[in-house]
């Protein structure tokens, strides 16, 4: 083989090795590290904070890339890693700056936050209070409409209640009223003895009565009235009839005793006859004074004054009564001369009486001479009796 | 002086500078392997220190790199290199001021975080508040509403 020939081959064979020598070598990891770390955004930023440091790193990087290109690999792995720790320590620091300003800004947000929370929860509270309140309120209102409304039914049922009350009682004093105006009634019937002398009147009141206390009992007002006003007419209707009958019986019963009284006082008159008579419906009491006068004389003997006095004390005392004072003489003398002589007698006693002090409306005097003699005028004692004076009280 | 004890005053001072020609490099090298190598015992308590001082954890493969670089630091002390120790170590000094930058760094990103956090449930308790306040609005406004023609009612 010539040399011509073998140049070519030569050729081919020492150029990859010849360019392979020329060739750069492989970049080493950690510039490329450094490389990707530079590309990102912050390095402005990290330039800022930590311009020597990243400076510094930036000519460790630049060193470590020519180191490389000049084959340097070992002096060029160690500036890279060199200028990756100064660029990771500025970026750090930067970061730090970032994250403190962070934090300035979020504290300062956050204390702002928490003002208007706090403003927030405070209003919050206040509404919700204020809500609450509300609610009290319309709870409070709604309660007091209901009480308001079972109140008021509870006023109108008692009000009912109480009116019906009212108009029981009402009733059940007017029964009562009525009642007792029966009871009066009767009791005054009682006055007049209405249970003798109007015995069905008055038997009628009594059960009308009875029955309207019954009827009161049973609450029956209605028919307790109408019994009690039943009642109260029998009652009245009683003591009316009852009325006259009772006051007769007993202007009877008191005549009696008074006239037995007369008779009693009459009697204790001495130097006087006393005695009843009965003409007809009257009484007559008859004082007899024998021996009043002289004979055939009309004036008063001497020592007559204390019976005058009796008689006249005794007139005074029964002052209802109407008397007689008649005059009598024996039956000696003309018949006229003795009933004037008597008759002067009589008015003799009559003027003395009224000369001590009696009323003499109610005296009548009068003579009877001889006649009615009461004593037998035969004998001398007698025809002295017979001359007498007679007080005579009247009555039925 | 004399001559006799001159010379030997020379001779002396000769053989103590010759002595000590010959014995300072290699009292150099041994002072400088020792500081060396407290610098790699402080630089690995330090790492220690700031595994407990990155109680977020963030760190995590920039101490692992560390204590790498403290190990290599540490091998080419045993080999000498003294030269590359300084140089590795001025990295891990680097990168010990890079992990301070990153552990601070993150703990302001959690308190950032928390703050954000607190933020939002502030915002979102201010969400509520004004959901409840518009709510309670409504109903005053439908009870006074209410109470109105209850009034009305009444009046009438």
């Amino acid at each position: 083989m010539n040399a011509r020939a073998m140049a070519p081959r030569l050729a081919c064979a020492l150029l990859p090795a010849l360019l392979a020598a020329c060739a750069t070598p492989p970049k080493p990891k950690e510039l490329e590290a450094y490389e990707m770390l530079r590309t990102g955004n912050n390095l402005q930023e990290a330039n800022k904070k930590s311009p020597d440091l990243v400076a510094s790193a930036e000519k460790l990087g630049e060193k470590s890339r020519e180191e490389w290109q000049s084959n340097d690999l070992e002096d060029s792995r160690r500036d890279a890693i060199m200028a990756n720790i100064k660029l990771k320590t500025a970026l750090a620091l930067m970061e730090q700056e970032q994250l403190k300003t962070k934090i300035q800004t979020l504290s300062a947000d956050q204390a702002k936050a928490e003002e208007e929370a706090a403003d927030l929860s405070e209003k919050l509270a206040n509404e919700t209070e204020k809500l609450a309140l509300l609610q009290k309120y319309v709870e409070a209102r709604k309660t007091a409409e209901a009480d308001k409304q079972r109140l008021s039914a509870q006023m109108t049922s008692e009000q009912q209640k109480s009116q019906a009350e009212h108009e029981r009682l009402a009733l059940q004093l007017a029964s009562e009223q009525k009642i007792a105006a029966a009871q009066l009634s009767l009791r005054t019937a009682d006055t007049v003895d209405a249970s003798k002398f109007a015995k069905a009147e008055y038997s009628a009141a009594s059960d009308m009565l009875a029955k309207a206390s019954a009827e009161l009992k049973q609450n029956d007002y209605a028919g307790a009235q109408a019994s009690a006003e039943v009642a109260k007419k029998n009652a009245d209707k009683a003591t009316e009839m009852a009325k006259p009958l009772y006051e007769q019986a007993e202007q009877t019963s008191q005549n009696k005793a008074r006239d037995d009284a007369l008779a009693r006082d009459a009697s204790a008159i001495s130097g006087a006859d006393v005695r009843l008579e009965r003409r007809g419906d009257l009484q007559r009491l008859v004082i007899a004074v024998p021996q009043m006068f002289s004979k055939r004389k009309p004036d008063i003997s001497a020592g007559q004054d204390g019976v005058l006095e009796a008689i006249a004390a005794l007139l005074k005392k029964y002052p209802t009564y109407p008397v007689q004072i008649i005059g009598y003489t024996d039956n000696r003398g003309k018949a006229s001369e003795l009933l004037a002589v008597s008759a002067a007698r009589a008015q003799t006693v009559y003027s003395a009486l009224a000369a001590k002090g009696v009323e003499t409306k109610r005296l009548m005097a009068s003579g009877l001479g001889g006649d009615d003699p009461r004593f037998d005028n035969k004998s001398a004692s007698g025809r002295a009796k017979n001359n007498r004076i007679e007080i005579v009280f009247l009555y039925h | 002086m004399t001559a006799r004890s001159g010379r030997s005053l020379r001779i002396f001072f000769a053989a103590a500078i010759c002595a000590a020609f010959a014995a300072s490099p290699r009292a150099g090298l041994a002072g400088e392997e020792d500081d060396l190598q407290r610098e790699i015992d402080n630089q690995r308590v330090s790492v220690a220190d700031l595994e407990r001082l990155d109680e977020l954890k963030a760190t995590g493969d920039e101490i692992t790199l560390l204590r790498s670089w403290l190990d290599e630091a540490w091998s080419l002390r045993s080999k000498h290199e003294y030269d590359q120790v300084r140089e590795v170590l001025e990295r891990t000094r680097k990168q010990a001021d890079l992990i301070r930058a990153k552990i601070t760094a993150s703990k302001l990103r959690a308190q950032a975080a928390t703050r954000e956090n607190a933020l939002a449930d502030v915002r979102a308790k201010i969400a509520r508040n004004k959901k409840a306040l518009a709510e309670t609005m409504k109903k005053k406004k439908a009870l006074e509403g209410t109470e109105k023609v209850g009034d009305k009612g009444s009046t009438q």
